[in-house]
């Protein structure tokens, strides 16, 4: 038999070698001195590798990960349930309904039904009482300022009203975009860890 | 800790039960800092990186499909976070020619173990040897080395975090040994 490969020693050492594989290495092994030693020298820089120690920790670095976690919540599975459970009442509700008859379930989905509909009217009347206050607000907001641009535009020259939003622009544009580029907002850097060794 | 109650554990961090997720970051702050430690050669950006990496990790664990291990999924995070990081910098990659890292800079700090004087001495210029050897390792081969030797994965879990055929990754790793076995020797 010929030399073992380096590869079968490493993957002897290892035992990544199925047990037949591993058993014709170790024959070969017995009289081979040539991969004898090859195989030795592999080991002890297995070994010396495993002796690597693990690099230091800062012993309060959980404790930094916890304080900086978001106040995440992961709720979205939980909705998704939710929702699917009221969609199947409500399918259920309507199908006895329609085809029920006289009977506890039916007037339990009927009772059911009609403060459902309660429910809905009552949250319809909200909704365009805040429609209604929505748009008045944004009546007001247009008056004033249409009022203000035409007391800013009875003292300033009409080129120089349209400057002044011009550089307004740019600030707010410039702003935003530092807000959105600025370093360390994608990888933060803490710089609060303390070098033990120091 | 077996790999099953990593599950159970972030099945509780989605309920809600925000604590439940310092269990996993004091399982795998080490393996992190060890990884990024060897690839970064910098101690104060792998406790970045790896504190970063437990912060996405945490913001992306309704995305954790259980069919994979939790492990191989926070190492995901880790390489391709380093990916990221080596592109933005656009840090050159560190080739076997180029000089390791500055020799002032701590490289690795020995724990005590009660040995004589020169014992301790000896064992520190080994390791601090075998650092420098693995430092000068092509960034490719370094990371599937450090994953395999310094992480213990196994070779089936590189190729998953890595999205490697498991051939390749085990043939980077050898010659990464094979490289490194002969950068010690030349010493």
């Amino acid at each position: 038999m010929s030399c073992l490969k380096i590869f079968d020693l490493y993957a002897y050492l290892e035992n990544e070698l199925s047990s037949e594989q591993r058993l014709k290495c170790e024959e070969h092994l017995k009289s081979c001195p040539t991969c004898h030693r090859r195989l030795a020298e592999r080991r002890s820089f297995l070994e010396s590798i495993k002796k690597l120690p693990d690099l230091k920790l800062p012993s309060d670095f959980a404790q930094r990960v916890m304080d900086r976690l978001p106040e995440t919540r992961f709720r979205t599975r939980g909705l998704i349930y939710l929702a699917g459970g009221i969609y199947f009442l409500f399918t259920l509700m309507v199908t006895v309904l329609a085809f029920g008859r006289q009977g506890a379930i039916f007037d339990l989905c009927q009772a059911a039904f009609h403060y459902l509909f309660n429910l809905t009217s009552d949250l319809s009347r909200l909704i365009i009482n805040l429609l209604q206050v929505g748009l008045a607000l944004f009546k007001a907001l247009k008056i004033l300022f249409v009022t203000w641009s035409r007391l800013i535009t009875g003292f300033l020259p009409a080129a120089s009203f349209f400057f002044i939003v011009l550089i307004f622009l740019i600030i707010l544009t410039g702003s935003l975009t530092w807000f959105l580029l600025r370093p360390g907002r994608l990888s933060p850097r803490s710089n609060h860890y303390e070098n033990p060794a120091q | 800790m077996v790999e099953s109650e990593d599950k159970a554990i972030v099945r509780r961090c989605l309920k809600g039960d925000k604590k439940a997720f310092e269990i996993l970051v004091r399982k795998y702050e080490q393996p992190m800092i060890n990884y990024f430690g060897r690839m970064v050669q910098d101690r104060e950006l792998s406790l970045d990186l790896s504190q970063e990496v437990f912060l996405r990790a945490y913001g992306a664990l309704h995305t954790y499909d259980e069919k994979y291990q939790f492990s191989t999924w926070l190492f995901r995070i880790a390489t391709n976070l380093l990916i990221d990081y080596w592109r933005k910098k656009k840090i050159p990659l560190v080739y076997i020619e180029t000089p390791g890292p500055d020799p002032d800079q701590e490289p690795v700090q020995i724990p005590d173990h009660e040995p004589s004087a020169m014992e301790k001495y000896e064992k520190r210029q080994m390791t601090e040897l075998i650092e420098k050897a693995i430092a000068r390792l092509p960034e490719n081969l370094r990371e599937l080395f450090v994953l395999r030797h310094i992480n213990d994965f196994s070779y089936e879990e590189i190729a998953s975090v890595k999205h490697l055929p498991v051939g390749t990754v085990k043939n980077r790793v050898f010659q990464a040994k094979e490289l490194l076995r002969s950068m010690l020797e030349e010493r």
